[in-house]
């Protein structure tokens, strides 16, 4: 697939660098002559100098022949007209990022989507989501919704004290919990292993959960028994995001916000009405003592400093607060905080949008959606025909390749647990993950 | 440096040369040659291939090249390549001494054309089985395009290490991309390149009137702008207008820039005529030929076979091919002189010619304008512009130093040339002839003379010069920074 994208920034490069490995062919447009130079270097592309809402630049990109247009650069209005020019084209596809609430929550009249931008990114509530989702299930290294929301994925890290570490699914000490989920694969060491009732699990590796939402909650708080939900939330920063944040967690959990500045922690607290708006430094440590820090506490910083929004947060832990999670700018940071371990959770913007554009792209694959991120692993999503062969068959006797398994059975609009004793009628529709190496031969026993 | 991954890329890389080598076998036998020969040929074929499996098999593991990698990967590639495609040279006995069979190969995958041969056992080319000459005019070709170029295009997990190894071994300042990936457009110039070669076999075959071999070798010497013939005379044994005008046009062709050809084989034509490059590259050559057929007028005493041998010779030595369809060490002093400066200025960026290409000359020119003009207005904003679009100062100043460390390399390279020749002018022109891998040189050298009088030693400098040539001196001279070898 040929694909354009507008912006050298670091959302541009992040999602340029997946997209390479996925072998696209990648066009760049950016303004600025170095920071192409520098991308050039290290990722297989083709790049054009110019501002990406200019016709003579898209023309000399040969938009034409894009099958999908990403516009990721700072401004909004270049993004937007970026892709109105592109879907006017022919570019069949077109995401654009947009910060300003003002284009996204306009009347209908103005809809950007009805005018041929079939994605609206905006990069701080894709990121106040995934830190939401997170805070709600602080166990999961990593989490997503599946079938509109009906099932969710998550990921879960096996060390020495989690309960699952040494056991199989067979010999597991809580069968009841996972009996109606399934494992659906295990990360250990860069490969993929698919789980199966004699897989010993270890310290260290990424096991991969799928069931309906409540049944992984569960689970979650089973494998990370220190990790209770969390009673209190403290929000270092008032920007965009902090607000974002507090405005969606302020219902369910006590929240606390700090901010410097007089004038924004004003705006927070009109905008805010059961968070407490605290104007305090973040970084000392009599704000951190007044807050009333318990072992039930998590502590969120995202102010625009990295170097501080780190020490903010091993300040916290000093405390006694449990779970810390970090806004992090400057990608290069990320890989060294997370083998030290200093921090439990990092959030970036840049990441978040990279991470929404690409499960729109696989999502939009009618049959196949690779979604575990750096897993060669694909999850397809088939639905049993009447005059097929497999109906009426229990889940243990189709006959399958060792490299997949059955994660999940959605009959009637209801998430039905995968075991092998199911018996599959015409209409289901079943979420098998695979190996990609066999994803032929899967397609060859379901589809034939 | 990365030795292990550049190892494993050099490997596969010889194991392509080990298989084309199996395939001049097969053709030898076809072709009713001796059969030991066809024997030595496979011979050369098991011991490359062997040899490239188990470098494979050590090396095996993940691919990442750096950029330091990729210029490790194109230099001792081209060693590697050059080593061990003298064998079926040495295995046959047609060149019996390894430097000579290194030079004879590396001036073949270079497109250089010097020759050691014909010499000692087998005074005229038309006694060396064809098998061998074969051999010698596929490595012509594989050097062409560039063998690793191929590799990129065809190896699918080279990844973002293809454009690192592309960067190295295409030769011109700045490197355009047809395609956003690289493979793709590695991939395009080969079929183009295939293609043109395709439709010149066909003529030589059926409108020039050569036989099957004749019309391949010369071939792939034309499109790689080479120069091996198959004939001690070269092209001047044929004697024919026809065979000349094919090879003028198809000569031609091979120094312009690919991405042109592509252009215009996609519908695109008026490309050629908007770019500038072409424009000077062709205006050049047709003054340079008018002035020689001028100068030359006296020898001939006709005015077509003057144009003739004029227009020929001249973009045999423009293009770097180095045919010959007159011994042009006779002709004036001017002449000759002017030869020599063609020699310099070699083909147009991204194509297959060497040289110091036309592009570098013209922003080369148009910098020293700019100088002057500036000189004399020092407020004005002067910007070198290519066409309508302004060159990037430090493109500029990267061809200014490419400049200098070319012609360094011609001084030093000379100088030490003069040992290993009788005159000067040998000595001067054989370096000129090399470095921009044109062929044939003047006096010792000439076109109607070899290399194999010069000494293992001259052999030996004037290889590497081969070498520094078709790689652009950075790559190859990157080798000798003492920090190119650390980690």
């Amino acid at each position: 697939m040929r694909i354009l994208i507008i912006g050298a920034g670091k959302a541009g490069r992040q999602l340029t660098l997946r997209l390479c490995e996925e072998n696209h062919s990648v066009v760049m447009i950016d303004i600025d002559p170095d920071v192409l130079t520098e991308a050039e270097d290290t990722l297989d592309i083709l790049t054009v100098c110019g501002s990406g809402s200019s016709p003579q630049v898209l023309e000399e990109a040969q938009v034409g022949k894009c099958h999908l247009c990403i516009a990721v650069t700072d401004c909004d209005e270049v993004n937007i007209l970026a892709c109105l020019f592109a879907h006017a084209a022919g570019v069949p596809r077109n995401i654009a990022r947009v910060a300003s609430p003002e284009y996204i929550h306009a009347n209908n009249a103005y809809d950007l989507t009805a005018m041929g931008i079939d994605l609206v990114i905006n990069q701080k509530q894709e990121c106040a989501n995934e830190m939401f989702q997170s805070l709600s299930m602080p166990g999961a290294i990593e989490a997503f919704d599946l079938l509109a929301g009906r099932a969710l994925v998550a990921g879960f890290r096996v060390n020495d004290t989690t309960p699952l570490n040494g056991t199989t699914p067979a010999t597991c000490q809580r069968p009841d919990l996972i009996q109606d989920i399934r494992m659906i694969a295990v990360h250990r060491d860069g490969k993929l292993i698919i789980p199966y009732g004699s897989t010993l699990f270890q310290s260290g590796d990424l096991v991969y959960i799928l069931g309906e939402r409540g049944r992984v909650k569960k689970f979650s708080e089973w494998v990370c028994p220190h990790l209770k939900p969390m009673e209190k939330v403290i929000i270092a920063g008032g920007g965009d995001l902090g607000l974002m944040l507090a405005k969606l967690i302020e219902d369910t959990v006590e929240c606390v916000l700090l901010e410097k500045d007089e004038a924004r922690a004003l705006l927070c607290s009109s905008e805010l009405s059961k968070t407490l708006v605290l104007r305090a430094d973040a970084l000392a440590e009599s704000t951190l003592t007044e807050t009333g820090i318990t072992n039930r506490t998590a502590f969120v910083a995202l102010t625009g400093d990295d170097e501080d929004n780190i020490m903010n947060c091993l300040m916290a832990r000093k405390h006694g607060v449990v779970f810390t999670v970090a806004q992090i700018t400057r990608t290069d940071y990320i890989p060294v905080i997370e083998s030290l371990n200093l921090i439990d959770r990092i959030v970036s913007p840049y990441i978040s949008t990279t991470h929404a554009i690409l499960h729109y792209l696989r999502s939009q694959k009618i049959k196949a959606a690779a979604l575990l991120h750096n897993l060669p692993g694909e999850l397809l999503d088939v639905i049993i025909q009447k005059e097929s062969k497999l109906c009426g068959k229990k889940i243990r006797e189709i006959k399958m390749p060792r490299q997949a398994i059955v994660a999940t059975v959605l009959r009637e609009h209801e998430v039905v647990a995968a075991t092998g004793d199911l018996v599959l009628a015409a209409d289901d529709r079943l979420v098998i993950f695979t190996h990609q190496d066999v994803v032929k031969k899967i397609q060859s026993v379901f589809l034939k | 440096m990365n030795k292990r991954v550049v190892l494993h890329i050099v490997s596969i890389m010889t194991l392509f040369i080990g298989i084309a080598m199996s395939v001049c076998a097969l053709l030898s036998r076809f072709w009713g040659d001796p059969v030991t020969t066809q024997l030595e040929l496979l011979q050369s074929s098991a011991i490359t291939m062997v040899f490239a499996a188990t470098l494979f098999f050590l090396t095996r593991g993940d691919v990442n090249l750096s950029r330091r990698d990729g210029f490790g990967v194109v230099t001792f590639g081209w060693i590697f390549a050059s080593a061990f495609g003298a064998l079926p040279y040495l295995l046959s006995g047609v060149i019996p001494h390894p430097a000579a069979a290194f030079f004879e190969t590396i001036s073949g995958f270079t497109t250089t054309g010097a020759s050691v041969l014909p010499a000692g056992e087998f005074p005229t080319l038309e006694c060396i089985p064809r098998g061998i000459l074969f051999w010698r005019a596929l490595t012509h070709w594989f050097g062409g395009m560039g063998v690793l170029v191929l590799c990129v295009a065809i190896l699918p997990f080279l990844g973002v290490g293809g454009m690192q190894i592309y960067r190295a071994e295409m030769p011109g300042p700045s490197k355009d991309r047809l395609t956003p990936r690289i493979a793709t457009t590695a991939k395009l110039l080969w079929v183009v390149y295939a293609l043109l070669t395709l439709i010149e076999t066909l003529l030589l075959r059926f409108v020039g009137k050569m036989n099957w071999f004749d019309s391949l070798c010369h071939t792939f010497a034309t499109m790689a702008t080479g120069g091996f013939s198959t004939r001690t005379a070269s092209i001047a044994a044929y004697n024919s207008l026809t065979i000349e005008c094919i090879l003028i046009t198809f000569m031609f062709l091979a120094a312009v820039n690919f991405s042109l050809h592509y252009y215009a084989l996609t519908g695109n034509l008026s490309r050629y005529f908007k770019d500038p490059e072409f424009r000077f590259y062709l205006l050049f050559w047709v003054i340079c030929a008018l002035f020689i057929t001028a100068n030359i007028w006296p020898i001939y005493r006709s005015v077509g076979e003057s144009l003739r041998v004029s227009f020929f010779q001249t973009i045999s030595v423009l293009t770097t091919t180095g045919f010959v369809s007159a011994d042009f060490d006779l002709w004036p002093q001017p002449s000759r002189m002017l030869l020599v400066i063609m020699m310099f200025v070699g083909g147009c960026a991204g194509s297959t010619g060497g040289g110091i290409k036309v592009v570098r000359i013209m922003i080369m020119g148009k910098k020293i304008t700019k100088e002057i003009r500036q000189f004399m207005r020092p407020q004005a904003v002067l910007q070198v512009k290519l066409g309508s679009k302004p060159v990037e100062a430090e493109v500029v100043s990267n061809i200014a130093a490419f400049f200098t460390i070319f012609i360094l390399v011609f001084v030093i390279a000379s100088f030490l040339m003069t040992f290993f020749t009788p005159n000067l002018e040998s000595a001067a022109t054989s370096v000129a002839a090399t470095l921009g891998n044109i062929g044939p040189g003047l006096n010792a050298v000439g076109p109607t003379q070899n290399y194999a009088a010069i000494p293992v030693p001259g052999q030996i400098i004037l290889s590497i010069c081969m070498l520094l040539g078709r790689l652009e001196l950075y790559t190859v001279l990157v080798l000798f920074l003492p920090s190119f070898w650390k980690r």
